[in-house]
C-alpha cells in the first residue's frame, strides 16, 4: 500500500514536471461522442461538478470525477471550478455532513474517465487533452 | 494400513465385473432407459452447477454493489481551550480555567446507505467531549429523492436554526476553533420528524428551500432545565450566487421545561409560584400580565439572516438573529457576529466581532417581573414592620422602638396572645419576603444578558483534508444592573434566636451579567478571554 502511494507521488510529481515543462497540456472536458452536448460554459459545468445542475443546456448529464492527486484534477478545479482543493473538501463537507448532496464518482484517472465517458451517452468528465481518444469529444478546453 | 487401502480400491472394479452379465442381460430398452435418467441426473447436477456458479457471481456483484451503495464519510477534531483564569466557566462548551482537550475535541462518523435508486438511509454518529465522549446519532433519517430537485427526509435530523447549525460539528467546515457562542448556543440541536428540500434556480442563482417539522429535547447547563421542543417547525431559504451565499431562516416550537430541583430554572419557577399563589393574592399585589410562571407551552421564535462570501481569497461570514420566548421571562434576544478572513497560500488569519444582548421584549418582562417583586417585597416588609409596631406600641419588655425581636425570645417571656399572633404573622412575612426577594434577585442577575466579544484566528491548511487552528478570544461588557433586595443579614434575625437586630429594610443590590460564562467574570474585571486550538479533519 505505502509502496503504491509512493509510486503514485513519484508518477505524480512526474507528471507535474511534465505539465510544467510542456505547457501545451492542457485539461478539457470531455462528452460521449453521441452527445447532444456540442459545448458548453465554464460556469454550466463547474455547476454540474458542484452538484448544483444536472444538465448542459437542457440535456441531463452525470459528472464523472478523477480520483484525487490526479494531475488533471487539480487544474480542472482550479481553471473551471475555480476552488481550491481545500476550499472544494470544505464544499462538500457542508453538503454531505447535512445530506444536502454527495460529490460526483471517482472513478480514477484519464484513461477511466475516458473509458466512462465513451461507455456513457450522459456522462461529462475531463481529462488531459492528451488522453482525448475515440468515443469521446471536446466541449470545453481550459485555458 | 496400505493392503486395505488398496483392497477397498479394488472393491467397485469387482462389483463392476460381478454386473456385466447382469447388464448384458438386461434388454436394450432398459439400458436406454437407465442411459436416459443418468443423462437427465447429469444435467440436473449441472444446472445445480451452474446456479450455484451463478448465485457466487451474484454475491461478487452484490458485495461490489454494496461497496458502492454504502459511503461512510466522517469528521474529527481534536482540540484544547482553555480561558484566561478569571475563575469563570464557559457554558455551551465547558471551558474553564483548567486546559481541557475534552470540551472541543468530537468525532463524527456518517453512514449512507443507497436502499434503492432513489431511497437512501443515513446515520451520523458523533462522540463530543463535553459530553463524556458518548455517542449520538445526530441525523439517522431516511431520504426520498421524489425527483432531482425534491427531497424528503425522514427521521432525526439537526435543526437549520442557523447558517451553519446543520454543520456546527464539523470543524473542518468552519474557520473557527470555537464558533461564536453569542450566536452558538442553542441546547437543543437534533429534531424527530421530516422534511423536504426543493432546489431551484433563477437565472445564475441557486435556490434551496428547507421546510421541516418535528420534536425534540435537550438540557441547558445554563438554566439547568431539560427542555421538550414540540409542534416545532421551520424553513429557511439559502440562495447561491458565484461567491456568495445568503440564508434567511424561522423556526419555532412550543417549549416545555423540566428544571432540577434548587437550579436556576426551578428558583424561578418557584418563586413565581410563591408570588402568584400566596404572596400576591395576600398583599393584594396584582399580577403583572406579561408573565406567568408555567414550565410549559412557551412558544420560541427564532428568526434569523446570514450571508457568507467565499472566493478563495477573502473570506466574509456575517449573521444576525433573533430569538423571542412568549409567555415567560428568560434571557433572549439578538445576536450577530461578522467575520473576515483572508488567505495567504495555506494560511489564513481571521477576525470575528460578536455581541448578545437581550432585547426590548425581554427586558420589558424582566422589569415587569422586578416591578412585581419589588411591590410583593415592600408589601410583606410593611405588614411586617406593621405588626412589629403593634408590638412595639403594645409594649413589651424585648422589644425598643425599630427593634424586631425573635418570637423565640419572646416565648420566654409572659407575651399575649395577641403579640405572638402578630409575631408569628410579622416572621411568616419577613421570611416570605426574603425568600422572595433572594430567589428573585438570583434570577434577576441571570437575566442580564449581554456579551461582546473579540476574535482573532489563524487557518493552517495542513493538507487538503487538514487544517490546523488556532484563536484567541476576548470577551466583555457583560452588562449590570440594580435591584432593590431585602437586607438578607438582617433577616435572619427576626426568624432566628439570635439577639435581635435593627433591621435595615431594603438595600440596592448590584448586578453583575455574567454573559455566556458561569461564576462572576464581574469580579474579575468583567472580561475574560478564551485560547483554544485544534486539527480538524474530514475523511
Amino acid at each position: 500500500m505505502i509502496i503504491t502511494t509512493k509510486i503514485a507521488r513519484l508518477l505524480g510529481t512526474a507528471g507535474l514536471l511534465l505539465s510544467a515543462s510542456l505547457a501545451s497540456a492542457e485539461v478539457v472536458v470531455i462528452v460521449n461522442a453521441a452527445s447532444p452536448v456540442n459545448s458548453a460554459s465554464a460556469d454550466d459545468i463547474a455547476q454540474v461538478f458542484l452538484g448544483k445542475s444536472n444538465d448542459l443546456g437542457g440535456n441531463d448529464v452525470v459528472a464523472v470525477d478523477q480520483s484525487e492527486g490526479n494531475a488533471a484534477r487539480n487544474q480542472f478545479y482550479e481553471k473551471v471550478v475555480q476552488k481550491s482543493e481545500s476550499q472544494l473538501t470544505a464544499y462538500w463537507s457542508r453538503l454531505i455532513f447535512t445530506g444536502k448532496g454527495a460529490p460526483p464518482k471517482q472513478v480514477g484517472g484519464d484513461a477511466d474517465v475516458v473509458d466512462a465517458v465513451a461507455t456513457d451517452e450522459e456522462a461529462l468528465g475531463y481529462v488531459d487533452s492528451s488522453a482525448v481518444a475515440e468515443g469521446v469529444k471536446v466541449i470545453y478546453t481550459a485555458k | 494400513m496400505v493392503k486395505k487401502k488398496f483392497t477397498l480400491a479394488l472393491f467397485p472394479l469387482t462389483l463392476c465385473f460381478s454386473s456385466a452379465h447382469v447388464l448384458a442381460a438386461a434388454t436394450v430398452d432398459q439400458l436406454e432407459k437407465r442411459i436416459a435418467e443418468q443423462e437427465k441426473q447429469i444435467t440436473r447436477l449441472n444446472n445445480t452447477m451452474k446456479g450455484t456458479r451463478a448465485a457466487v457471481k451474484e454475491d461478487r456483484q452484490r458485495i461490489a454493489d454494496m461497496q458502492e451503495r454504502l459511503k461512510i464519510n466522517g469528521f474529527i477534531s481534536a482540540g484544547v481551550a482553555q480561558n484566561d483564569g478569571d475563575d469563570v466557566e464557559e457554558t455551551f462548551y465547558g471551558i474553564s480555567d483548567n486546559y481541557s482537550t475534552a470540551a472541543i475535541s468530537k468525532l463524527g462518523v456518517q453512514f449512507t446507505f443507497e436502499v434503492a435508486d432513489n431511497i437512501s438511509a443515513t446515520a451520523q454518529l458523533v462522540s463530543k467531549g463535553s459530553n463524556d465522549y458518548e455517542v449520538n446519532a445526530e441525523w439517522a433519517y431516511l431520504t426520498y429523492e421524489a425527483t432531482n430537485d425534491l427531497r424528503f427526509n425522514i427521521g432525526r435530523q439537526r435543526i437549520p436554526y442557523y447558517l451553519l447549525s446543520e454543520y456546527l460539528d464539523v470543524g473542518y467546515a468552519l474557520p473557527w476553533v470555537i464558533a461564536p457562542i453569542e450566536l452558538y448556543n442553542i441546547p437543543i440541536s437534533s429534531t424527530d420528524g421530516a422534511s423536504a428540500v426543493y432546489d431551484f434556480d433563477l437565472g445564475p442563482m441557486n435556490f434551496s428551500w428547507q421546510t421541516y417539522v418535528g420534536a425534540s429535547s435537550g438540557y441547558s447547563e445554563q438554566l439547568d432545565a431539560e427542555f421538550t421542543q414540540n409542534e416545532s417547525w421551520g424553513t429557511n431559504l439559502q440562495m447561491e450566487i458565484d461567491s456568495w451565499t445568503f440564508r434567511m431562516g424561522y423556526n419555532t416550537s412550543k417549549l416545555d421545561a423540566e428544571p432540577d430541583v434548587g437550579g436556576l430554572a426551578d428558583q424561578l419557577v418557584q418563586a413565581i409560584t410563591t408570588g402568584k399563589e400566596s404572596l400576591g393574592p395576600l398583599l393584594g399585589v396584582p399580577d403583572p400580565a406579561s408573565w406567568v410562571g408555567d414550565t410549559g407551552g412557551f412558544v420560541t421564535d427564532y428568526i434569523s439572516g446570514g450571508f457568507m462570501f467565499d472566493n478563495g481569497q477573502l473570506l466574509v461570514i456575517g449573521e444576525i438573529a433573533n430569538l423571542s420566548v412568549d409567555d415567560t421571562f428568560q434571557p433572549v434576544g439578538d445576536a450577530g457576529y461578522l467575520t473576515i478572513g483572508y488567505h495567504f497560500g495555506k494560511w489564513m488569519p481571521h477576525v470575528t466581532f460578536a455581541k448578545f444582548q437581550t432585547d426590548a421584549k425581554n427586558d420589558k418582562q424582566a422589569r415587569a417581573v422586578q416591578a412585581y417583586a419589588d411591590a410583593l417585597g415592600k408589601g410583606a416588609y410593611a405588614r411586617g414592620m406593621l405588626a412589629n409596631n403593634f408590638l412595639v406600641n403594645t409594649g413589651s419588655p424585648f422589644v425598643g422602638t425599630d427593634l424586631v425581636i425573635p418570637s423565640s425570645a419572646c416565648a420566654q417571656a409572659s407575651c399575649t396572645t395577641q403579640q405572638l399572633a402578630a409575631m408569628g404573622v410579622r416572621d411568616q412575612l419577613l421570611e416570605a419576603a426574603a425568600g422572595y426577594s433572594e430567589s428573585i434577585y438570583n434570577n434577576m442577575e441571570s437575566q442580564i444578558q449581554e456579551q461582546q466579544s473579540y476574535t482573532l484566528g489563524l487557518v493552517y491548511d495542513v493538507s487538503s483534508r487538514v487544517k490546523a487552528k488556532a484563536q484567541v478570544t476576548h470577551y466583555e461588557g457583560f452588562g449590570s444592573g440594580t435591584y432593590q433586595a431585602l437586607d438578607s443579614s438582617s433577616v435572619a434575625s427576626p426568624v432566628g434566636s439570635s439577639p435581635a437586630t435593627q433591621y435595615s429594610g431594603f438595600i440596592s443590590g448590584q448586578l453583575d451579567g455574567n454573559g455566556r460564562f458561569q461564576g462572576d467574570p464581574g469580579a474579575a474585571g468583567n472580561h475574560t478571554a478564551v485560547y483554544s486550538l485544534s486539527v480538524d479533519a474530514v475523511f
